[in-house]
């Protein structure tokens, strides 16, 4: 069971995604860099990591009479003062952000709702939805996929039907996936050069405060790109405050602002950090997959504009997710009908060959239709007996007819097979044990969900395989992606290569459905010198490989394993520690007012900065925020902080 | 003193309001709507509240916003009112401090009603407290919630910080003995206990007409206590780090939180009140101090570029109000961004800036309503009062807990200058709105499971460690009618 059954809830709204990017460039973690001229800024220096959403509301109740008393209602992130974040692995992984600490609900709390945990995970199935000649350059271009379940459920059904229903079948837990694009992450800039520093001795800006700015000029968002041009007010503002003092940023901070800002081109339609999110909630069996759906997957063909696609042939009908699979020509717009013409939905018949018999002549995909909007892309088709029965063991095809041509767009491989990892992070910290309390010890099991058609039954007995990208490989995967690329800094991946064991590099599918790997982590050692352990990426494939079968590219294991971390001798602010807070007081101005990279000032601070760091990583309120200090240092930290803080 | 002669005044006077009025009760039954106001216009108060004081038993009226402000100000009115059995001690004197609850092992609670011993064993004080003959305040609290770091004035002085509860919370408190360790459990953080509270007493709440309070202490000069500005009081202080040596001072209230459960608001309502010269509004640093005299916290001729609510170990901060009234709105906002220049924050919204409005004009009138009401309360009330005002309030719509952010209603940037001085927009400076639910939200330490509603409260986080209780892993039977709320 999954959001692919019903009964289900649809909802949609907004986004925000707000990381801070000074810590999303290797370049900047090394200390040779650490000046303006070699600092890059990107596009929200001091942004607060938060990840929520905005103005999202249940749109549609499919298996419940209309009209649903939910329907209309809120969907939010549940807090009273810690919003989620949203995490990058590493500033050489950022293709798998994760959502932590986020509490789903649905409804209102004082009245209807279902709230529940939601267990984090990156995203996946990333890849560039807006395809048009005007499209950004850039992930706000981009769509993606956060596929979970809700867990410890909090009920109240009130007078929804189907809260009611939902509780009923699946009181403990709920598959949910969201589906998010077109966020907005061009800043708006405040341009510091020679021009705007004369603009503001115009405008009564004394000359001493004029030339504490002139740094300004020197910094710039990418190497290479225009110097003196400033993202974000917040960003302005952070350094005003640093280079001008309190009041003095006060009284002539608004004039400075005012002379440098510069004209704004938002990326996407919504407001900067923000973007366009829809989801699904529906049920979960108890033994169902934390992190996958194990669904029929639909694969677009060389060429095709479109995406994967899950599908699930339900007792009467199928199921088939378009909410991540459908170009549009500009971010956040309706699927660009050029690019699909009339959408059609068949199967083929016999499998492997082109002779598609229609279940579907035309899928009501444009924004009148509500397919892509109310009902968040999720299309159920209702069949037969006799379509059942074929399309139970017989591959699906969407179709469409761009430029008048009948081209197909997604279609299942000749044998119905799909093959999925449950989790695609993992971080292991070496010399520390697993535990359930504890899932980041230094070792980790993939488990890969195999199917056909949808089904278990055929599946048991074929073989997978794991390969682990080289440094090379890794270097090129992780370069190409849509959220890493552009990072400078790259280098010395997935080294040493024997740091990350595996118990076999083949596994045969059980019973289950399931193939599973042991993974180990062993000290990697320093290789990125500034970065702390390393970073490894394992792809999978049916061994031998299966025909037709098309894996998706962001199906990539990513494992990061940290340096065991010792310091030679005492453990003092000189010795080890300093270095520690210091990067993270260099490359998180949020944080400022705890002064990281100051000793005194962490002494001053060290109870709160102790309770955060203690705090369970599922906590929202969890630091660092980007959860990438390794248990070690961590413990470090602690015993120094016991031994006073020398 | 002039003070103490102004006290014993109003007391006589307030004990002939009483005795034309019948006696106090503690609590009130609801009023629906007030009858009798003395408001000029706006958000009205009622002479009442002086007149025949008394505890709310549940928010009057409607359950306006404007109705939890009166709440709050006609809980004040009576906390500050001489307690029937001895006028020198007022009713929010008479609850019992934190260190009469929350014992060692071993100890008992002081019965209520009777004063606990503090540490500071001066005989001429312990006879003073036995007799009644003088108000006093202990303390030894100098870290504030949030950040653990205290607040030193301009005179170089801590500001001190007291715990209280009224007898009804006492009760509850007692009766489960919620102040030993293993019955407490998860309420004290960090802390296992014995009893799966989280589990198995999932409702355990404070009752309806539990009141707990924190207040806020300056160390009085001679020229500050002579110039009647402040409700003063003598008062033991404790400092950290000096061997435990008491120092017998004079002790002004510059802050009060008034925490009030009702039948409606399981959520409990929070109310916070300062005295009116703690701090200017940061977006008005040469303000002058509206009752003359100095700014309490903040020193302007000190203040050249400095950085305000800003902990430096040993020097005085320099204190200013980020949004006052708690308007997320207005004021002062984390790294620039008001809502035009980020409109899609959660208090830009247009219902949420509505409500905002709506209670910042509520608090403003009421203000300035009660202040006139005492004072032109021929002597009914001490003066003295009239130089506070409520600075924030917040609760929950509907009930609702744990307190989500979108069901919080009222001030949602309230913070007391003088007891949240560092975390106006939380710790880290970046956080607004941040409020008492910020920190007050039964937030377990452990993700996605909260705790019971009695977690509200931080009073747990004076239960003395390894304090025991609780062998049999349940609470005391005495604790079940708190435990099905």
């Amino acid at each position: 069971m999954s959001y692919l059954d019903l009964p289900r809830i649809h909802f949609g709204g907004q986004f925000q995604a707000s990381p801070s990017t000074l810590n999303n460039t290797a370049n900047n973690f090394d200390p040779a860099n650490w000046t303006p001229e070699l600092t890059e800024l990107y596009w929200a220096p001091d942004n607060d990591g938060i990840f929520d959403l905005f103005q999202c509301k249940v749109s549609a109740t499919p298996g419940v009479a209309p009209n649903d008393a939910l329907v209309g209602q809120p969907v939010s992130a549940a807090y009273a003062n810690a919003p989620p974040k949203l995490v990058d692995l590493d500033p050489m992984q950022q293709n798998v952000s994760e959502i932590w600490g986020l509490l789903l609900q649905v409804g209102d709390a004082a009245g209807a709702f279902v709230r529940g945990t939601f267990e984090p995970i990156s995203f996946n199935g990333i890849w560039g939805n807006a395809q048009g000649a005007n499209a950004p350059r850039s992930s706000a271009s981009g769509s993606a996929v956060y596929q979970s379940t809700l867990t410890n459920l909090a009920w109240n059904a009130g007078g929804s039907a189907v809260l009611a229903e939902l509780q009923e079948r699946s009181p403990q837990r709920l598959s949910v996936r969201m589906v998010v694009n077109a966020h907005n992450n061009s800043p708006q800039n405040y341009l510091f050069d020679s021009g705007t520093f004369q603009k503001m001795t115009d405008a009564g800006v004394p000359q001493d405060v004029v030339d504490k700015l002139q740094v300004l000029s020197t910094y710039s968002q990418l190497s290479g790109a225009t110097a003196g041009l400033i993202p974000t007010s917040s960003y302005v503002n952070f350094q005003l405050n640093l280079l001008l003092g309190e009041q003095v940023a006060k009284q002539y901070g608004a004039t400075i602002l005012d002379v440098t800002k510069q004209p704004y081109t938002p990326a996407t339609t919504y407001q900067f950090d923000y973007g366009q999110i829809v989801g699904t909630v529906g049920v979960s069996g108890d033994d169902e997959p934390t992190f996958v759906v194990p669904a029929r997957t639909l694969a677009p063909p060389s060429g095709s504009p479109c995406y994967f696609a899950p599908a699930k042939l339900r007792s009467d009908a199928l199921t088939l997710d378009l909410a991540n699979s459908l170009p549009v020509e500009l971010p956040g717009q309706a699927p660009w009908a050029a690019k699909l013409g009339t959408l059609s939905l068949a199967y083929a018949s016999p499998p492997g060959s082109t002779n598609y018999v229609p279940l579907v002549d035309d899928v009501p995909y444009d924004a009148a239709g509500g397919l892509m909007t109310t009902r968040t892309g999720v299309l159920d088709v209702a069949l037969d007996a006799e379509q059942l029965a074929a399309v139970a063991n017989h591959p699906l095809v969407l179709l469409g007819t761009p430029g008048g041509q009948r081209t197909v767009l997604l279609q299942e491989n000749p044998e119905g097979l799909s093959l999925r990892a449950d989790q695609f992070v993992f971080r292991l910290n070496p010399g520390v044990a697993a535990t359930p309390s504890f899932p980041r010890g230094e070792t980790a099991t993939v488990n890969l969900y195999v199917r056909k058609f949808g089904e278990v039954a055929g599946t048991e007995g074929l073989e997978v395989g794991l390969s682990l990208l080289s440094e090379k490989e890794a270097v090129e995967y992780t370069e190409n992606t849509l959220g890493t690329s552009g990072s400078a800094g790259i280098k010395n991946l997935s080294i040493p290569q024997d740091a990350l064991k595996f118990d076999a590099m083949t596994a045969t599918v059980d019973a289950d459905g399931v193939a599973s790997f042991q993974l180990t982590g062993t000290n990697p050692g320093n290789p990125r010198v500034y970065l702390d352990g390393n970073i490894y990426f394992i792809t999978y494939d049916f061994t031998p490989k299966v025909s037709g079968y098309v894996g998706d590219p962001n199906d990539v294991v990513s494992v990061q394993i940290y340096e065991q971390t010792t310091i030679a001798g005492e453990p003092t602010w000189a010795n080890g520690i300093g270095e520690i807070f210091s990067q993270y007081g260099r490359l998180y101005p949020v944080m400022a007012v705890f002064g990281l990279s100051d000793h005194a000032s962490v002494k001053k601070n060290y109870e709160i900065i102790r309770k955060v760091l203690a705090l369970d990583m599922r906590d929202p309120l969890h630091m660092p925020v980007v959860r990438d200090l390794s248990e070690s240092r961590r413990q470090l930290i602690f015993e120094w902080m016991e031994a006073g803080m020398p | 003193m002039i003070k103490i002669f102004l006290r014993a005044t109003i007391v006589a006077l307030a004990g002939l309001a009483a005795a034309c009025t019948g006696p106090s009760e503690e609590t009130s039954p609801p009023q629906t709507p007030a009858a009798e106001t003395a408001a000029a216009s706006g958000c009205a108060a009622d002479p009442a509240w002086i007149r025949s004081p008394s505890l709310p038993a549940e928010v009057p009226g409607t359950g306006s916003i404007c109705n939890f402000e009166q709440f709050a100000w006609q809980s004040l009115l009576y906390l500050v009112q001489p307690t029937a059995a001895d006028p020198e001690i007022l009713q929010f004197e008479s609850f019992m401090p934190n260190y009469g609850v929350f014992v060692a092992a071993g100890g008992q609670p002081t019965p209520y009603g009777q004063h606990p011993p503090d540490p500071c064993n001066d005989p001429a004080t312990v006879a003073a407290k036995a007799t009644g003959a003088a108000p006093f305040v202990y303390s030894n609290i100098v870290k504030q919630a949030g950040v653990e770091q205290p607040l030193i004035d301009p005179n170089g002085q801590f500001a001190w910080y007291g715990l209280s509860v009224n007898e009804t919370a006492y009760d509850m408190l007692t009766r489960c003995e919620l102040y030993r360790s293993d019955c407490a459990g998860p309420l004290k953080p960090g802390n296992a206990g014995t009893v799966d509270l989280i589990g198995a007493y999932p409702n355990l709440a404070f009752p309806d007409g539990a009141f707990e309070l924190k207040t806020a202490w300056k160390v009085l000069r001679p020229e500050e206590e002579s110039s009647g500005l402040f409700y003063s009081t003598a008062g033991w202080i404790q400092p950290p780090g000096q061997g435990g040596a008491c120092e017998s001072v004079t002790l002004g209230l510059v802050g009060i939180h008034v925490v009030g459960k009702t039948p409606e608001t399981p959520a409990l309502v929070w109310a916070s009140f300062e005295h009116r010269n703690n701090a200017p509004d940061c977006s008005d640093l040469a303000a002058a101090p509206p009752l003359g005299g100095s700014w309490s916290f903040f020193d302007p001729a000190t203040c050249d570029n400095c950085t305000t609510n800003f902990y430096e170990p040993g020097q005085p901060a320099q204190v200013c109000r980020m949004h006052p009234q708690g308007d997320s709105t207005i004021g002062t906002f984390p790294a620039g961004q008001s809502c035009e220049e980020d409109p899609n924050q959660g208090a830009c919204q247009e219902a949420t800036k509505a409500m905002l409005a709506e209670s910042t004009e509520a608090i403003r009138e009421l203000n300035a309503n009660v202040q006139e009401m005492i004072r032109d309360a021929g002597g009914a009330i001490d003066p003295v009062w009239a130089n506070y005002e409520l600075v924030g309030n917040v609760w929950t719509r509907g009930g609702v807990t744990p307190p989500q952010l979108q069901a919080q209603v009222g001030s949602l940037s309230a913070a007391n200058t003088a007891m949240e001085t560092f975390v106006q927009n939380g710790p880290s400076a970046r956080t607004n709105p941040n409020n008492c639910f910020s920190c007050h939200n039964q937030d377990s330490g452990t993700f996605g499971r909260n705790l019971p509603p009695a977690g509200l409260s931080h009073l747990f986080d004076e239960v003395a460690p390894k304090s025991g209780g609780c062998a049999d892993g349940s609470l005391p039977a005495a604790c079940g009618p708190y435990t099905t709320n």
